[in-house]
């Protein structure tokens, strides 16, 4: 198919559907997904020559990348229930701002912090959900609650929810997580500096933020450095998790010092009586702790890493061509390994922490069957969404949508210039659907072949995609109306919206200027 | 409240039919496939796409 505005503009009629019908007139990711697939199949049969037994390849592939996706986010909402069902996730919220009598500090800790913990352990808006009311308790207005619960997890939703969003990236491009880690870590790092500094700024005011920059470089270094740590160890799933738990350790020390310290108004004895039900803040981590010794042991240990590696699930394509001659080359499928998955690991610590903490007399009657129902409440519609969007994406790259989308953008752009966009397509992807998953559904093919066809090196352009769409999917309406609804908004959220785009924009411009500068100093390359 | 609560059950029962019709059929599909079978692969696509039209419907 050869190149010019209409046929560049009929290679994005799918990928503009699913934008309009969501964006315009508000449907939800599954309704629009489903829409956009059906577009993808028509235009790739009508127009770009894939025949039936192409597109039906097309769609086993698909499936195969979803469950990959699925396993994990199914696990990570099992795992969120069962320590939320014993009342864990509330006391860790509780307990966390005793540690300083500084309000901003307080508001950093839980809005930044404990929200970034929480999105490595289980996502898809639980960090707003849960902080936001945490922060109104403390005593910020319901406006500045949201705002700092959704910016302040925005640097870690790539490597969070056990780095489901990384791994979609992986299955859709091919390409192995050793080279793409490295930097979308160092620009996810980056960007968590600037979270910090918006979370400050929404917090305390501008001579706040200023006087607290010491300890939040402090604490972003150390977040970002340990995220950066684990996953280029390919510990990819506790990036996120580690590096947050790495930063809420050195927040436990700078607070020691007297200049951070003070006498804290919040009584940790007090809190973990829990209204005449005691609890041990160390049973209370558990589930996290035993999720983090399970990654670790399960990685890292050859023998048990052996083990849980020997059953995998695969099935082989053959070489695919359409009737204008695209060709896409036989290849094994994503392989999908059942045992050693992130999503089992995450299984087997939501069993563990079940155990633990019914012997510990956390649950009420009835529990199990409170956690199962809320993880299929949570998970279905979701679920459906990116079975359609990827249904969708791999038609597309299958019949040679994509590169003519990437061939477009590459001759618009130059290289000069696209190394800054990137941050800018991932984010809109993620505003618009409300995930950063979706969007590298949707778009990191096309930021791969376009980074190919300009020589831009293809691991940097890839990581300001993925980071892009970790801030962007912040910032979506999705979320902010979860954040709302937990702090008594439920009516106002345009208000809210207004200010969240007004913060959320300086970390994705500082994003696009790092990707530029480091693409200039040759990066990769 | 009666009507939202029936029509929110509905919804929530057709789309976890549309997820195992999404997530079961592309296997059928496959296998029919890999045996040259038209039928067999017609029948597959017909419930995926069904899959997809209950997605739309109950999304």
């Amino acid at each position: 198919m050869p190149l010019n505005f209409w046929t560049w503009l009929l290679a994005l009629s799918p990928v503009a559907v699913v934008l309009i019908l969501m964006l315009g007139l508000h449907w939800g990711g599954s309704r629009a997904g489903a829409a956009g697939w059906a577009a993808g199949l028509l235009v790739a049969g009508f127009f770009f020559g894939a025949g039936p037994r192409l597109l039906a390849y097309t769609q086993v592939k698909a499936i195969l990348l979803t469950l990959d996706v699925l396993y994990i986010i199914w696990m990570a909402l099992l795992l969120y229930h069962t320590a939320n069902e014993a009342g864990a996730v509330d006391i860790i919220g509780k307990a966390l701002p005793a540690l300083t009598a500084n309000r901003t500090l307080q508001g950093l800790l839980l809005g930044w912090l404990f929200a970034s913990f929480l999105q490595g352990m289980g996502g898809f808006g639980v960090p707003v959900a849960v902080t936001a009311p945490l922060l109104v308790g403390l005593g910020y207005t319901p406006v500045q609650s949201v705002i700092m619960a959704c910016i302040g997890h925005g640097w870690a939703v790539n490597f969070g929810s056990m780095a489901t969003s990384f791994q979609t990236m992986l299955a859709v491009t091919g390409l192995p997580a050793e080279l793409l880690a490295p930097d979308s870590a160092i620009l996810l790092g980056a960007s968590s500096l600037a979270c910090g500094m918006i979370v400050a700024l929404a917090a305390g005011g501008r001579k706040e933020m200023m006087r607290l920059l010491p300890p939040i470089t402090v604490l972003s270094i150390v977040m970002g450095g340990a995220q950066y740590l684990l996953v280029t160890n390919q510990v990819y799933a506790l990036g996120a998790t580690g590096g947050a738990m790495a930063g809420m350790l050195a927040a436990g020390l700078l607070t020691r010092l007297p200049v951070y310290r003070g006498s804290s108004n919040l009584d940790i004895r007090r809190i973990l009586n829990n209204d005449g039900k005691p609890r041990s803040l160390w049973i209370s981590i558990s589930a996290y702790v035993v999720l983090v010794v399970l990654t670790f042991a399960l990685n890292l240990i050859p023998p048990l890493n052996q083990l849980v590696d020997s059953v995998q699930f695969n099935l082989a394509f053959p070489e695919l061509r359409t009737g204008l001659g695209f060709s896409t080359p036989a290849e094994m499928g994503r392989s999908i390994n059942l045992f050693g998955h992130p999503g089992a690991i995450l299984f087997y610590a939501s069993a563990i922490a079940f155990v633990v903490y019914r012997r510990a007399g956390y649950y009420s009657p009835g529990a199990l069957t409170r956690i199962l129902k809320k993880v299929v409440g949570g998970a279905v519609n979701s679920s459906l969404g990116i079975v359609a969007m990827v249904g969708m994406a791999v038609a597309m790259s299958n019949s040679g949508m994509t590169n003519l989308l990437a061939e477009g953008l590459s001759v618009s752009f130059g290289n000069t210039v696209f190394p800054a966009i990137a941050p800018f397509i991932g984010a809109l992807g993620a505003f618009i659907t409300g995930s950063n998953n979706n969007s590298n559904v949707l778009f990191a093919l096309l930021q791969m072949r376009t980074a190919e066809l300009l020589g831009l090196s293809t691991p940097l352009i890839l990581g300001a995609q993925t980071t892009g769409g970790s801030l962007g999917s912040i910032l979506a309406p999705a979320k902010v109306i979860v954040g709302c609804s937990t702090v008594g908004l439920g009516e106002n959220e345009s208000a809210v919206m207004g200010k969240i785009l007004v913060y959320g924009f300086p970390p994705i411009l500082m994003t696009a200027l790092l990707t530029l500068l480091m693409s200039w100093l040759g990066w990769g390359r | 409240m009666t009507n939202d609560s029936g029509s929110n059950h509905r919804r929530s029962r057709l789309q976890k039919l549309a997820l195992l019709l999404a997530l079961a059929s592309p296997f059928g599909l496959y296998l029919a496939l890999q045996q040259d079978n038209l039928y067999g692969s017609l029948f597959f696509f017909i419930l995926l796409a069904a899959g997809m039209l209950l997605t739309f419907m109950s999304g």
